[in-house]
């Protein structure tokens, strides 16, 4: 009785010492700032006689591939107090700290005949650690963007938290001679603009240009036969063939469903455009659509189930969404002006379109279910929006006012930061951002 | 329970219970005076009265009769002589300047005056104007060896040991056994004799006067103290109750003294945000709300190793990692110099929980 008499006395002990602790000093931060990140890029060590130009040309790309997010910031080499001499060596972080480093990329390059061997480790500076493990890639002397770039989504990933698109390229129509006689044709570069390649010739017009889920095939409308007619391309070879089309039709608008063994398009018979579904082994098409007004620019959600298109069958263009399958659609823009060229988003959760309001052009994003719309960008003319792998940039077409206007590719942050035009070899528009490459 | 536990344990219990409830036992009476007192009756009453009242004008009283003239007590008129004139003091030779006289008798209650600075009383609080940089740990005693010379302590170098373990070598019998060239190792640290009572010359006291606090209020004292009194007793008993003595830092009770004033508090916040980058945050990132603790030391810097995520709302834990990753940041980097904090209101502000819930940038 009297053990439980003090054990009682001594609980209520603890429990008033308990609550005579000190009360934390508590406040909300709703506010805050955004900033590029400092990063330090220190040379990548060459650990072979030869491999020092590779080396030094894999650090700048995988900074140029950092700084052109906008979230990142390189620190001037001139600043370094630490010199990263061996891949192995610890880091010094109080040397990076001094200078603001947040992040530290260090890198060291192997380079034996033709293969290259480069592997990387990134620092978070100010908490003293590494951030994942160090990572080591193979390939060969020709390869090395490609090598930069898998760096660069390595550690994008890392202190972002979200995947890279460094890797990744970019098929688009390249534009050349005045506005009145403009040639085109289908052109494929890194998503920087680096090692730009024609797909085709100039001697038809081409549009729309789509990626296939896995990057190694294209769908574009061609006017070779004088009609629009859509067209499949591997990548690898440039071979291409014409989608089984009925006579007298225009196809138009394709893009790949996710499974990759579809395609929807905007097929134009009678004058009534509507769309449909074709499978591209067997050529068996499923109308979706049945209306008497315009559907085209059809875009699959990243789970196949359903399908963004624009109609202008409440009397203006605007956006609807309906099933994978068809029947009824719901309109999901609802803000004054028309919307166009809607893109379902990576990630599922936004779709890019295209809107005209008020004499102007804009690329902007909103949820699925129409809410949150935000505008990205404005000018005279600009349309055709496409999501980065990661769902994180949209890249476009921008064309200038005026006869001898020209057409380029910008890209933008969804946040409607970091607009920045895209390096291409002249004029260009109509782009399709591939997938990450394996 | 062996039988020292249970005694003390008896102990300690009686202890609290006499603190806690000692007072309703306590039947000592107060103090009073004790008067006598009788019953009078209201004659007596009043005649006590008469005996004691004002006596009273009376109007009956006889005038008194006008003085006669005396006559032969006139004065008769005389020849005219001149006055007799006193000679004047002779001022040439004033009186002797007498001393006043002092009374040497002396004072009652005499107090001592000694020609020393006067001891200043230490506060008991509010310091922190004043509060050394570091915490008044206990020096380590110096050295306590006898040599017969004094060396130098060894210079300190912040080279580690070297944890790799060598090989152990055999001599070479073959060889020539050259011994090596060593240089002769600095003796240990000492001194030639043993001054136990030897401190640095370096004090923890402060260098200038602290300003007096101002007289709180009577009303307020006299209400507080015995409560304090009373708090700090029960505490004492409960600290000896659990086996702990003196109370750590993090032991201690709700912070005392005024809370941080709103600018306070604002200016904290505006200090973080300036360094909460959330440009490379993911948009989910973007999206978590997460709660990070962070104690701070006296000088207003952040110690890192104290700053953790308590908990996250509204992501995946990669999310709340990358948002926690850019809060930390924050903290340490605008911390680097110590927040603007007031430093007598320390007790305030050691531990801060921050919500990092930047919806505006969404």
């Amino acid at each position: 009785m009297i053990l439980r008499l003090l054990s009682f006395v001594l609980v209520a002990a603890l429990s008033a010492k308990t609550v005579a602790q000190a009360e934390p000093l508590r406040i909300e931060i709703t506010d805050a700032v955004i900033e590029p990140l400092p990063v330090a890029v220190p040379e990548f060590v060459a650990e072979t006689a030869g491999a020092g130009p590779v080396a030094a040309d894999i650090a700048r790309v995988v900074a140029e591939d950092l700084k052109g997010t906008g979230l990142f910031r390189e620190i001037d080499k001139a600043a370094f107090i630490s010199q990263i001499s061996s891949f192995d060596a610890p880091v010094q972080f109080a040397d990076w700290k001094a200078i603001n480093a947040q992040a530290l990329i260090t890198g060291a390059v192997t380079v034996q005949g033709e293969q290259v061997i480069v592997k990387f480790r990134v620092y978070d500076v100010f908490a003293g650690q590494e951030l994942g493990k160090g990572l080591q890639l193979a390939g060969t002397r020709a390869g090395w963007r490609r090598m930069a770039h898998k760096v660069a989504d390595q550690v994008y990933t890392r202190i972002t938290g979200e995947g890279g698109y460094f890797d990744s390229r970019v098929v688009y129509v390249s534009e050349t001679g005045p506005k009145d006689d403009r040639k085109k044709r289908l052109a494929i570069m890194d998503y920087d603009g680096a090692n730009n390649q024609f797909l085709t010739d100039s001697s038809a017009i081409v549009l729309a240009p789509r990626f296939s889920p896995t990057g190694d095939r294209v769908l574009y409308t061609s006017y070779e036969t004088g009609f629009p007619k859509i067209y499949l391309l591997d990548v690898a070879s440039v071979g291409r063939r014409v989608l089984q089309s009925r006579e007298g039709t225009m196809s138009f608008a394709p893009r790949f469903a996710p499974d990759g063994r579809r395609v929807v398009f905007s097929l134009e018979s009678g004058g009534n455009t509507d769309i449909y579904l074709m499978d591209v082994t067997t050529g068996a098409e499923q109308r979706l659509t049945h209306a008497p007004s315009i559907e085209t620019a059809p875009s699959f959600s990243p789970d196949g189930r359903q399908i963004v298109f624009e109609s202008d069958r409440s009397g203006s263009q605007q956006l609807y969404i309906m099933s994978a399958s068809g029947g009824e659609a719901r309109r999901i823009s609802t803000g004054p002006g028309r919307y166009g060229t809607p893109v379902w988003s990576p990630r599922g959760d936004l779709v890019a379109f295209t809107k005209q309001s008020k004499g102007r052009f804009h690329i902007g994003i909103m949820r699925v279910d129409g809410t949150g719309e935000k505008l990205l960008t404005a000018s005279f003319l600009e349309e055709g929006p496409t999501w980065a792998p990661n769902g994180r940039v949209i890249m476009f077409t921008r064309e200038t006012q005026g006869t001898d206007g020209q057409s380029s590719l910008y890209s933008v942050d969804i946040s409607g930061r970091n607009l920045q035009r895209v390096r291409t070899e002249g004029g260009a528009s109509d782009p399709s951002w591939s997938p990450l490459q394996p | 329970m062996n039988r020292g536990q249970s005694i003390s344990l008896i102990g300690h219990a009686g202890l609290i219970g006499l603190l806690l409830f000692g007072g309703k036992w306590n039947s000592e009476p107060l103090p009073f005076e004790i008067s006598d007192v009788s019953v009078v009756s209201e004659a007596e009453y009043q005649a006590a009265l008469a005996a004691v009242r004002a006596p009273q004008a009376v109007s009956d009283v006889t005038a008194p009769a006008p003085p006669r003239e005396d006559t032969s007590a006139q004065p008769q008129a005389t020849a005219d002589t001149p006055p007799v004139t006193q000679d004047a003091p002779d001022v040439a030779r004033p009186e002797a300047d007498v001393s006043p006289q002092v009374d040497r008798r002396e004072p009652e209650g005499r107090t001592e005056v000694e020609d020393v600075p006067p001891q200043l009383v230490q506060p008991e609080e509010d310091v922190a104007v004043l509060t050394p940089g570091t915490s008044p740990r206990p020096k380590l005693r110096p050295i306590e060896r006898v040599a017969p010379e004094a060396v130098n302590t060894p210079e300190q170098t912040d080279a580690a040991p070297s944890e790799e373990v060598q090989p152990e070598t055999a001599p070479d019998t073959i060889a020539e056994v050259v011994k090596p060239a060593t240089e002769a190792a600095q003796p240990e640290a000492a001194t030639t004799e043993i001054n136990p009572e030897a401190r640095d010359d370096e004090t923890l006291a402060p260098a200038q006067s602290v300003r007096p606090k101002g007289r709180p209020e009577r009303q307020a004292e006299a209400a507080t103290a015995p409560a304090a009194e009373a708090t700090n007793a029960v505490n004492d008993a409960l600290a000896e109750a659990m086996g702990g003595g003196d109370d750590t830092a993090e032991d201690r009770p709700a912070p005392s003294g005024p809370p941080l004033t709103g600018a306070e508090r604002e200016g904290l916040k505006l200090a973080i945000i300036r360094c909460y980058n959330v440009g490379a945050l993911s948009t989910e990132a973007l999206a978590v709300t997460i709660y990070v603790s962070v104690e701070m030391a006296r000088d207003g810097k952040p110690v890192i190793a104290s700053i953790k995520l308590l908990r996250s709302e509204n992501g995946s834990e990669a999310a709340a990692k990358q948002a926690y990753d850019a809060a930390r940041r924050a903290i340490i980097i605008c911390g680097n110099d110590g927040f603007e904090l007031p430093s007598e209101k320390y007790d305030q502000w050691k531990t801060v929980e921050i919500k990092f819930n930047p919806e505006s940038m969404r």
